[in-house]
């Protein structure tokens, strides 16, 4: 296997392209998400979130705050959500 | 086969992966089963098709994604097994163990940078952009249409949940002693949480069963998936389907993340979270022969002890500088210079807080170096509450156990 060092395994984010990203000046996490595609995969940040923000602000960025998370917070099948109703109450 | 069961299944069953009939426990997870029989390697990176294997064991990476009975994208951690259960490895081309995609790993060895690659070339762009969208990506569709769910349930409860750990547990108990109502949910098949992930030990089974026995009403496989409007949170039960929860206050006991070690080869079948070990070694499988541990947690610790006592040889270790292997653990480099050969790396660390609910419900989060922790709202007002690990806390049971009375108490003053 080559010898790759992953930030973000659902979407094969390296360690080499983010800390590229963070010398271009993708300074704060929402950035450095939008450029580097960490956190958009299958666990939508679960497991690269934390380390992203800490080596961004090893590396003197800002890391005060997360990227938003947007519901639904884990992956729902279109079957279970078509039972949603819209009606007011 | 470097893993392996360490006692028969409690409950055999036979299921088959790639057409092969397989024996596992219909007690625990299928990918658990899986790991027992001697099978890590899951599934492959959408990408870089790179080998992947279960990393979490509680529905947080992509390790153990599979096809399940002609459904894409099953995390099979969640799912117990039927006799007859039909799983694939998905994302191949050609046969599971032989990708030719593999190729792309090495053809890139940095990673892609999709910003510049091909861009801007006329012709290329395009015929790159097509290549892309077969290579890569999750999985096929499933063989036919889920049924629509028609109805969405609906409850309604003083006090909701969301998290069955020790935390949420210990508050659920807390809340019902002074005559609340409350629902308690957890996304997992069992109550328990961090608990869960120690490998047995009468004493630790006991602890559940009391702590789940105190804890009243509660939903297991059912994730707090968002939060509709006012008091209204949209549930999802893996069974019954989607569901409105209505309450006065909520807990949010939501837990921690693993976390991800950063080093060579981290992502490689083999390497996973101490929890995820545990919670193995608890249903009876033993992920490797020679297995490094790294880092001092109750949850390394209680794993190495377990391990040794299955016979495993176990070597704990300090910063690990590479992990090598094709499509397993094959050998572990430390920095210090020292190697060691074996099947499988097991590492805990400060895990991060699981803010995603929380922080659509109105909680801050303040960052420190293991993620965000959850700051709920001071406001005299505010029905939101948050206990455990999701607060940037620690494993310590005691103080759970504490933090629980005080929180119940604030409850009832609010609702007063």
């Amino acid at each position: 296997m080559s010898a790759k060092v992953l930030v973000c395994r659902c979407e094969d984010v390296t360690l080499h392209e983010l800390e590229e990203a963070i010398g271009r000046g993708h300074a704060d996490v929402e950035s450095l998400k939008r450029y580097t595609g960490f956190g958009t995969g299958w666990c939508q940040g679960k497991g690269c979130l934390a380390v992203c923000a800490r080596i961004l602000a090893q590396r003197g960025g800002d890391a005060s705050n997360p990227f938003t998370p947007r519901p639904p917070f884990h992956p729902v099948t279109l079957s279970h959500l078509a039972a949603i109703d819209d009606e007011d109450e | 086969m470097p893993s392996r069961r360490t006692r028969p299944p409690a409950r055999p069953v036979t299921i088959s992966l790639d057409g092969k009939n397989v024996v596992v426990d219909e007690l625990a997870s299928i990918a658990s089963g899986l790991v027992g029989s001697g099978e890590i390697f899951l599934a492959r990176s959408p990408k870089f098709h790179r080998p992947r294997g279960p990393a979490c064991l509680r529905g947080g990476c992509d390790g153990c994604l599979m096809r399940v009975d002609g459904v894409p994208n099953v995390m099979t951690c969640l799912v117990r097994p039927e006799k007859g259960t039909r799983v694939e490895r998905q994302n191949v081309i050609l046969t599971a163990k032989i990708d030719v995609l593999r190729a792309t790993d090495w053809f890139f060895p940095d990673g892609m940078n999709h910003h510049e690659m091909f861009a801007g070339v006329p012709g290329v762009s395009q015929v790159m952009q097509a290549f892309a969208r077969r290579v890569s990506g999750l999985g096929a569709l499933p063989e036919s249409a889920l049924p629509p769910r028609e109805k969405m349930g609906h409850e309604r409860c003083d006090v909701m949940i969301v998290g069955g750990g020790p935390s949420g547990l210990a508050a659920a108990a807390a809340l019902k002693r002074r005559g609340l109502k409350t629902l308690l949910i957890d996304d997992q098949p069992a109550l328990g949480g961090s608990l869960l992930a120690f490998p047995s030990g009468a004493h630790i089974d006991a602890e559940i069963d009391l702590r789940v026995r105190d804890a009243g009403p509660h939903r297991v496989s059912s994730t707090a998936i968002g939060v509709l409007e006012g008091d209204d949170w949209l549930v999802d039960d893996q069974r019954e389907g989607l569901l409105r929860v209505e309450a006065r206050a909520h807990v949010i006991a939501a837990g921690a993340h693993d976390p991800t070690p950063i080093f060579e080869g981290n992502d490689l079948p083999g390497v996973m979270s101490a929890r995820a070990a545990g919670r193995l070694l608890r249903d009876g499988v033993l992920v490797g022969e020679r297995i490094v541990v790294s880092g001092k947690t109750p949850h390394a610790d209680a794993f190495a002890e377990g391990a040794r006592a299955a016979g495993a040889e176990v070597h704990r270790v300090g910063e690990i500088a590479s992990v090598r292997g094709m499509s397993r653990v094959r050998s572990v480099h430390l920095r210090e210079g020292k190697h060691f050969d074996a099947d499988a790396v097991v590492h805990d660390a400060p895990r991060a807080p699981c803010f995603e609910v929380a922080v659509q419900a109105g909680a801050q989060t303040q960052h420190t170096d293991a993620g965000f922790a959850v700051r709920a709202p001071a406001r005299a007002e505010s029905t939101l509450f948050a206990i455990g690990e999701v607060t940037g806390a620690s494993f310590d049971l005691a103080a759970f156990d504490a933090a629980a009375e005080a929180l119940a108490d604030s409850i009832v003053e609010r609702f007063a």
